[in-house]
């Protein structure tokens, strides 16, 4: 019953605080409104032009020759352009000039090596300023693997196959992006909700730093109640307004942006409180640890910013490759935003399901360790 | 006896918060506890209230062990902490609302509590109000009603005058001897030794730790009080005078400062008569006599060796 009432009085606080309540809201909503507008032009479809790449061949032999007949074949020649370099360097040189992409090479060895049964490699250099386009290089020659693989494992099995022949088993459907792919308007929606969430964490600091480190700590832990009833009551209390303040901004940029947020909103909400529960875990996690409401504050309102950079959350920094797009993975925002486009945009339930376990993973480890580092304040 | 402190000790690491500290007070008292900042009171407190472990000693409230019926005992006890304890943007009346819930109160019990706690705070017609709106006074008024809505059988009161005005103040120590007479059983810490000597029957006095002195009000300043002084202010200055009081039986010390005698004479030596003949004898008229007693403030420096605002 404590737990209710202690639930009870922790929204009503924060509803009756209008002036904060609004304030959380109103930021979004104009950064929203800001980005949205000024980079639309950034989210509009634009065709893939064809990618230019560098080709040395050091090899004379039967197998590079096939190589050289696949990348001159017409399907091939809409995607790549293919530039041929008398040498390794020239090659490189046209990398950091930015010419080409990448380059495909293929040493002197390479049909010799795959005669006497060991492997032919075909290297590709790729570019550091065209994640793109040496991806759609890697993707080329990945499906020439896969196809000389294939024959060469026939081949082992005595159905050789004598030559290379085309058919057309392709049936070409072309994807009408329209209502597949986020506006500005919409991108900015998912991730400036989601920021709005993380900042949420200060709500955690706030009411559980007062009500432990304060003098009103004082007048609680002396009440005949448990201090479970008050960790519990507390979080619900402050999750629920986390989300309620979600909702709103979900409700108010569907209607009044008219934001898409797919046919899945439920699930998209249930999201936003799994976030929430994530959020407050956070700022409770570092309040109790750090002991002081002040260094929780600050450290939170250098991660949120970081979290929401490292998931694009300002910009789409897709494929950048680097050091983000190793560490964006740690970033709940990235976790939260995937989860809600692969929602809106119906595209990998696996992994959204995969990202929200994490999610309520983390959100757990960090309510554990709050209540274990509260546990120990207490000497 | 309501509180009784074995041989408390705490150790923070190196440092020893509470030193072998023993306190026992009766039901009824209100009972002051006095210390200079540091002093260890604030550590002894939270003990009582179960927030601190202690090391060694034991602590026996109500006539139970503290660690075996921590949840039990909380129910009797109220709490008036030295900083403001309550929600700004609660009303007054939701205030000691939800803490009289968690002290498990319900129904119309709860609502006669907090009408009660609010009408003797004064606060009943203030009652729709947030504190934002209220004065400092007005906030430790409440402070204490979120406290004894409970009708706690002890309450504790950390400094519950820090800051505010002196009408606020006069209030608010009324307060506090209503309560006792209602009752409850008070202990009381201030850095106003003038509130102390007012309202307080036995006082304990702790330093770095240690309680130095305990006692009644008058037994802590016998023992401290090995002389009488006497400041009286004369019409004219005799220089006779001067060494005409020095021989009255009983007289340590004489000094003339202006037109102030200052007599120090030893303690219970009854020649405040034989002074006054003195005096008018050497035809200089009296214009002012003040008996200087010992204070608390004087025990406590002299126990001490600082100030107690120090």
């Amino acid at each position: 019953m404590n737990i209710l009432y202690i639930f009870y009085y922790t929204i009503l606080r924060f509803i009756r605080d209008r002036k904060g309540f609004m304030s959380m809201l109103l930021l979004p909503v104009v950064v929203i409104l800001v980005l949205g507008t000024a980079l639309s032009s950034t989210f509009k479809h634009s065709d893939i032009s064809i990618t230019p790449v560098a080709y040395l061949n050091l090899d004379n032999g039967t197998a590079s020759n096939a190589f050289n007949e696949f990348i001159k074949l017409e399907d091939i020649e809409e995607i790549i352009s293919v530039k041929t370099v008398a040498s390794y360097d020239e090659g490189i040189e046209m990398i950091r000039n930015r010419e080409v992409a990448a380059m495909i090479y293929i040493n002197e060895n390479y049909t010799q090596n795959l005669k006497n049964g060991g492997t032919g490699d075909i290297e590709i250099i790729k570019s550091q300023h065209s994640s793109f386009g040496a991806s759609v290089v890697s993707s080329v020659i990945d499906s020439y693997v896969n196809a000389a693989n294939a024959i060469e494992a026939s081949g082992k099995l005595g159905n050789f196959i004598p030559q290379f022949s085309r058919s057309d088993s392709v049936k070409k459907m072309p994807i009408n992006s329209t209502g597949r792919t986020p506006t500005s308007m919409d991108y900015y929606s998912v991730t400036m909700l989601v920021m709005t969430i993380m900042y949420g964490a200060h709500y955690g600091i706030d009411e559980l730093g007062k009500d432990y480190f304060e003098s009103i700590g004082q007048r609680l832990k002396s009440a005949p109640i448990k201090s479970y009833e008050m960790y519990v009551g507390k979080t619900i209390g402050i999750v629920i307004t986390l989300f309620l303040q979600a909702l709103i901004l979900v409700l108010f940029t569907k209607y009044v942006f008219n934001v898409n947020w797919g046919n899945n909103l439920t699930e998209v909400l249930f999201i936003c409180l799994i976030l929430s529960m994530l959020s407050i875990g956070l700022g409770v996690m570092i309040c109790m640890v750090s002991s002081s409401r002040r260094k929780a504050t600050s450290l939170i309102s250098i991660l949120v910013p970081v979290f929401t950079f490292v998931a694009g959350g300002y910009f789409p920094i897709d494929n950048v490759g680097g050091i983000i797009e190793k560490i964006k993975y740690i970033s709940p925002n990235y976790l939260a935003q995937r989860a809600i486009f692969n929602l809106v945009y119906e595209a990998g339930a696996q992994e959204t399901q995969f990202f929200l376990l994490i999610m309520v993973g983390i959100s757990l480890i960090l309510f554990i360790t709050s209540a274990v580092a509260g546990r120990r304040k207490l000497q | 006896m309501i509180l009784k402190i074995n041989n408390l000790v705490k150790r923070y690491k190196d440092v020893l918060a509470v030193d072998n500290a023993s306190i026992s007070i009766a039901e009824g008292e209100i009972y002051g506890l006095l210390g200079p900042n540091g002093a260890g009171k604030t550590t002894l407190i939270s003990t009582i209230l179960g927030l601190t472990k202690y090391d060694e000693g034991s602590i026996e409230i109500f006539g139970k062990d503290l660690k075996k019926n921590e949840y039990e005992i909380k129910k009797e006890i109220g709490i008036v902490p030295q900083d403001l304890a309550i929600y700004l943007d609660l009303t007054a009346y939701e205030n000691v609302e939800y803490f009289g819930r968690l002290y498990g109160l319900r129904g119309n019990l709860l609502k006669e509590r907090i009408e009660e706690a609010l009408n003797f705070t004064g606060l009943w017609d203030r009652r729709k109000d947030v504190p934002k709106k209220f004065s400092g006074g007005m906030k430790r008024r409440l402070n204490i009603a979120c406290a004894v809505m409970h009708h706690p059988k002890l309450i504790i009161m950390d400094e519950p005058t820090v800051g505010i005005d002196p009408q606020s103040r006069n209030l608010i120590l009324d307060s506090v001897v209503k309560l006792n007479k209602m009752g409850s059983t008070i202990i009381y810490t201030s850095h106003y030794m003038e509130e102390v000597e007012a309202i307080c029957s036995n006082i304990t006095i702790i330093d770095h730790g240690r309680v130095i002195a305990k006692g009644t009000k008058e037994e802590l300043k016998s023992m401290i009080s090995f002389e009488e002084r006497l400041a009286i202010d004369i019409s004219s200055v005799n220089f006779n005078l001067v060494d005409g009081l020095k021989k009255v039986i009983g007289v340590k010390e004489c000094s003339l400062n202006g037109n102030k005698l200052l007599i120090i004479s030893e303690k219970n030596a009854n020649n405040l008569s034989r002074i006054i003949d003195v005096i008018l004898k050497m035809d200089v008229e009296i214009k002012g006599l003040n008996i200087e007693k010992p204070t608390l403030e004087g025990v406590f420096l002299t126990l001490t060796g600082r100030s107690l605002r120090d």
